[in-house]
Order: C-alpha cells, then sequence, then structure tokens
C-alpha cells in the first residue's frame, strides 16, 4: 500500500487530480471515521476531511518521505480535526486509575474484555475520553503501527504502548461487568483520586 | 519467559513486521495467558472496527467539493502561450517599471540634475563634474530598482507569465537610459555653451559614460546578488577612491580605480559580461532564497 501512495504523492505534487482522487480513494473512509470520533460531528468531520485533501494537494511538494504517507495523511487530518473540536483542550491523562500490568496472569480487564461482545465494547468506547480512544482508533481503526501512532500524536514510542494499556483498562471499567469480577482488580474499580498511590503518569514501557 | 504483552495489539491489527509477528504466533502456541491478553485486544479490535464501521462512507460529493477547491500549486510556472505583439509587451513591461518609482525620488533625482548643470557650466569643467555625478547616481538608483528582495509584489510577479529576468532587465535598462539621456542632455548644454563642438561633447561623453558602465555593473550585482546595500557600497567606495586620489596624491589608489574611468573598450566588455550574467543568476538566486 505505501508504495502506491508514495507513487500518489509524488504525482499530485505534479498536478495530477486523478491522483488525489485515488488517494482519497484509498483513506477518506478511515480518515472520515476517525475525524468524526475526534469531533463527534458527522458535518465538521467532512469539513475536515476536505481540507486534509486541499491540504494534501497543496502541500505534496513538501512531502519528504520521513513518515509514511498514511501516517502524513492522518497527521494532516488529526490538526483539521483538533481545530473544530470546541470543548477546549483534551483532558490529561487520568494518572492514577491504571493498574499494573500483570506479567503473567490475565489482567482483570481481559476478563472482562474477553466477556464482552462488539456491540457493548463500541459502546463503551462511545464514553472513554479522547486521550484513550484515539490511541485504540488509530491502531485498531486506522491501523498504524506503533511507530506510526507515535508520530501522529507526537508522542514516544513507549507512551504509545503505556497509553494503549491504560485505555484498555479504562474500556474495562466502562463496561457494565459483574461486581465479582471488578472485585478482583480493586485498584482499577478505584475513582479517579490524585492522593492516590503515585505511579509513573504514562510508564515507558518496552 | 519473556511475554510478547506489548506486541500484542499490533499482532491484532497486522501491522507488525512478518518476523515479529510470526514469534508472537509462536508464543501464543504454548502461552496461554498471552492467548488470554490476546482475545481482550481482539475485542477491542472489534468494538473499534464496529465503530469505524458505523461511520457511513463519505458521499461522491465531498470529493467533488474537494476538487472544486484545488488551486494550482502556488506559483506555478506558466505554461500557456503568450499573446502576440512581443514589442507592445516589451514596452508595456518597461512602462509599469517606472511606476515603482515614487515622487520624492523624482524630485531628488531633478534637483541633482539642476545641481549638476550648474556645476557643468561652472569653470570645474564638465567632463570632471558629470564623471563624478552621472555613474554615482546611477548605481545607487541601479540598487535603489532592482536589488533583491525590495520587490513588494515579488511572490506575485513570480506567478505571472513575464520571467523574472525580464522584470530585471527592463528595470536596469529603465536606470541606465535615464541616466545615459541626463548625461546626454547635460553634455550638449556644456558643449554647446562652451561652443566645444562634436569633439568636444564626445570627449565629455566617454568621460562620464565609462564609469557610468563600470559603477552600474558592480552595483547592479552585488545588489541583485547579494543585497543592495552592498551595491551601493562597493560603487560608492570605488567613486570615493577615485574622488580622493584624482590630485595623484596615492599613486596605487588611483591605479586601482582609474580603469573604471578610463578603459572604455575593456570596461564595455566586462560590464555587459557582468550584467550578463547577474541576469542569467538572478532567478536562481531567488529559488536558492525560497528553498534555504
Amino acid at each position: 500500500m505505501g508504495d502506491g501512495d508514495l507513487d500518489l504523492i509524488q504525482r499530485i505534487a505534479a498536478g495530477d487530480e486523478r491522483a488525489l482522487e485515488h488517494l482519497y480513494a484509498r483513506h477518506a473512509q478511515s480518515l472520515l471515521a476517525y475525524a468524526y470520533h475526534l469531533i463527534g460531528d458527522r458535518q465538521a468531520a467532512e469539513e475536515a476531511l476536505q481540507d486534509t485533501f486541499v491540504a494534501v494537494w497543496r502541500g505534496a511538494a513538501a512531502f519528504e518521505e520521513r513518515s509514511t504517507v498514511r501516517t502524513w495523511l492522518f497527521g494532516i487530518c488529526r490538526r483539521q480535526a483538533l481545530l473544530r473540536v470546541r470543548r477546549g483542550p483534551a483532558a490529561p491523562a487520568p494518572i492514577d486509575e491504571v493498574p499494573e500490568r500483570p506479567s503473567e496472569a490475565p489482567g482483570p480487564d481481559a476478563v472482562v474484555l474477553a466477556r464482552a461482545d462488539a456491540s457493548a465494547v463500541a459502546a463503551a468506547l462511545a464514553t472513554l475520553p479522547t486521550i484513550h480512544r484515539e490511541v485504540l482508533d488509530l491502531v485498531f481503526g486506522a491501523e498504524l503501527s506503533h511507530a506510526e501512532v507515535a508520530e501522529v500524536l507526537g508522542i514516544p514510542v513507549g507512551t504509545v504502548k503505556s497509553r494503549l494499556f491504560h485505555a484498555r483498562a479504562a474500556l474495562a471499567r466502562a463496561l457494565p461487568v459483574d461486581v465479582s469480577l471488578v472485585a478482583q482488580g480493586s485498584t482499577a474499580a478505584s475513582p479517579r483520586a490524585r492522593s492516590g498511590p503515585s505511579m509513573p503518569p504514562e510508564q515507558e514501557s518496552k | 519467559m519473556i511475554h510478547p504483552t506489548d506486541q500484542l495489539p499490533g499482532y491484532v491489527a497486522a501491522t507488525l513486521p512478518a518476523e515479529v509477528a510470526d514469534q508472537v504466533r509462536g508464543h501464543l502456541v504454548e502461552c496461554a495467558s498471552c492467548r488470554a491478553e490476546l482475545a481482550a485486544w481482539q475485542q477491542v479490535s472489534a468494538g473499534v472496527r464496529e465503530r469505524v464501521a458505523a461511520v457511513a462512507a463519505p458521499s461522491p460529493a465531498l470529493f467533488q467539493a474537494v476538487r472544486s477547491r484545488l488551486t494550482r500549486p502556488a506559483v506555478a510556472r506558466y505554461t500557456a502561450p503568450l499573446a502576440n505583439a512581443p514589442v507592445r509587451r516589451a514596452v508595456g513591461v518597461l512602462a509599469y517599471q517606472w511606476r515603482l518609482i515614487r515622487w520624492p525620488t523624482w524630485v531628488l533625482a531633478g534637483l541633482v540634475l539642476v545641481a549638476t548643470a550648474l556645476a557643468a557650466l561652472s569653470p570645474i569643467g564638465a567632463d570632471k563634474v558629470l564623471a563624478t555625478v552621472i555613474p554615482l547616481g546611477a548605481a545607487a538608483g541601479i540598487a535603489g530598482v532592482c536589488g533583491r528582495g525590495l520587490d513588494p509584489a515579488a511572490e506575485l510577479t513570480g506567478s505571472t507569465p513575464t520571467s523574472p529576468r525580464v522584470v530585471l532587465l527592463a528595470r536596469l535598462t529603465s536606470v541606465l537610459a535615464t541616466a545615459t539621456l541626463a548625461g546626454l542632455a547635460l553634455t550638449a548644454l556644456a558643449a554647446t555653451t562652451a561652443s566645444a563642438g562634436l569633439g568636444g561633447a564626445l570627449a565629455i561623453t566617454m568621460a562620464w559614460l565609462v564609469p557610468l558602465a563600470a559603477l552600474s555593473a558592480v552595483s547592479f550585482a552585488l545588489a541583485v546578488l547579494v543585497r543592495p546595500s552592498a551595491g551601493v557600497m562597493a560603487a560608492v567606495s570605488a567613486w570615493f577612491v577615485r574622488v580622493v586620489s584624482i590630485d595623484g596624491a596615492n599613486r596605487w589608489l588611483t591605479d586601482l580605480v582609474d580603469p573604471l574611468w578610463t578603459k572604455a573598450p575593456v570596461v564595455f566588455a566586462l560590464t555587459a559580461v557582468v550584467m550578463a550574467l547577474t541576469i542569467f543568476l538572478a532567478p536562481r538566486r531567488e529559488r536558492f532564497r525560497a528553498a534555504s
């Protein structure tokens, strides 16, 4: 996919509208979904998508191949989408409610998630803070590698990894579950409390 | 043993490199704990994908809206054939350069011209006066009109069908023509007043025409390729050295700049070469500046 994208970008840089249309056909759907879930408004998401491809048209000549084309597209789309988010800056990552990842046994959130169905997970995703949902959208929706997600979000790869686990834990908590399962992971169930046991906000995990 | 915990999301999304994915697959066969983790990530992935699938595909009208907003890339090269009537176009380009000169410049030039005329008619001698004033005026004018970075509409003119070289040539021509016409008028005035005849007029003309060419070339090259102040400074320096050494007190200085005032064939030839080279290099210099 990547090589074809690069070829398209070069043709776009030379002023080929058809190449832009090809690029659009390849990526518009996932970009629109990404923008829509960032903004929460279909019309604003469509505007962000339009602006993304107008920006691609103008900026194709400046594309330096330091990232993949898809990463570049998602980076532009993210900026365009965030311009339209009216809720103010994203809330900081909740720092205290993150459980340690177990090294051996599957964590309580893994057990909870394994029992849920996709619709319930999708519904729970909608309740997550943007910072958690976005990383899941980029990894599983946009199917970007961890390094690419790190580039789009402008954060280290280690942070992407830890943020993924934070997001999954938050997702598990948002699911309707048995009390007995939650009791197993008591740290996971504790409410947001800044005075709780200190833990690195985004632990680097290699 | 080491669990590939961090790789599992990438494994589910199928974004891992093939060899890493193979290692993970091998590990999953023998590790129930990681299989449970994997199942959880698969559920997350299914949820995310369901949400993505729930977003309706963009309508075809959306791309049409994008298409309608496309402009050509900024400052594209004009490729269509130019209209006919090249002479009329050349005159037009030339005439439009005059609008760049503001009225204070015209007033100042007029005052200098009157003062020069009065001095040329005095006992100092028309040749010395004109050889002192006209080259310096022309050099300053060239730096001020052709100098790099002085054109407020440079980006705009860069996208017009007229080449930046043509514009530069038109501006150079304007200043040189003005200076030469002023010189010829003053020469005619002085020669007529002194009844010097055609030979005398020619001698006066050569006295200012040679340094006019020399200083203009120096100023033009430096103002266009480096910066306007460099062109002015170089011209003024040569001029100053000539003025202070005219009494022969500093022989070596005189030897240094004297050829610029006297060696007509060499000066004219070098002037043509330097100016042509500058016009050739100017757009490249601009592009280099834009890129850096």
